[in-house]
């Protein structure tokens, strides 16, 4: 399978699921919205139904695992497609990512508690991952890109 | 790790791109490999060897 095939592949799976992620996490935050005030179909909690309220709100919390796993799944596929060189520097930028979202992730939790900012809600690990291994993919690619090639 | 895969290469009037072919590899490995800033795993290395029909010690130098 040639590279261009790999990404087509990789696109394929990954866009639905990203999108999957975001939708789930903004209709979690509207439907908690919603519960807690009166004027949703949601209004669960303040009917007193809280079992019907906290089955929903497991519910929510499932859908951006699956998203994720779609995600893991679609990475490690093209992980898997490409040249030993290729998976390499997927790894690297994999392992950046990972290092970016664990200092993030340290940093503002000593922050939130010696300075007692607001909490940082932990679904923000995921988006800081990607954007940590985008920009590090792109630094990769951009220096091997600075050795140029020779036909 | 020294190797002359550039030579051989040169020698065929083959691309980078054909010899990524070839071994169906990225022209950025063939490039990386040349270049000397990866060195290739032995299954990969074997194929190499194979396709220019020498031994592996005699297309990669070891520097230590």
């Amino acid at each position: 399978m040639t590279e261009k095939q790999a990404i087509h592949r990789y696109y394929k799976m990954a866009l639905p699921a990203m999108g999957l992620y975001i939708i789930s996490i903004a209709t979690a935050v509207w439907a908690r919205d919603g519960m807690i005030t009166s004027q949703s179909v949601f209004n669960f909690w303040s009917q007193g139904n809280m079992g019907l309220a906290k089955a929903v709100y497991y519910a929510l919390a499932v859908i951006p695992i699956i998203a994720i796993g779609g995600m893991a799944w679609a990475h490690w596929r093209f992980i898997t497609e490409l040249d030993e060189y290729m998976r390499m520097i997927q790894i690297k930028a994999l392992l950046i990512g990972l290092l970016c979202m664990l200092a993030m992730a340290t940093g503002w939790g000593m922050v939130e508690m010696l300075l007692r900012l607001p909490a940082l809600p932990i679904f923000w690990l995921v988006p800081i991952f990607w954007l940590g291994f985008s920009i590090s993919l792109g630094f990769i690619r951009a220096k091997e890109k600075g050795f140029g090639h020779e036909e | 790790m020294k190797n002359k895969l550039k030579m051989l290469r040169a020698e065929r009037g083959w691309s980078q791109a054909v010899l990524g072919e070839k071994l169906e590899v990225s022209r950025q490995s063939i490039n990386a490999i040349e270049s000397g800033r990866y060195d290739p795993s032995l299954p990969l290395a074997f194929k190499i060897a194979r396709l220019f029909e020498q031994a592996i010690e005699d297309i990669f130098k070891d520097e230590s």
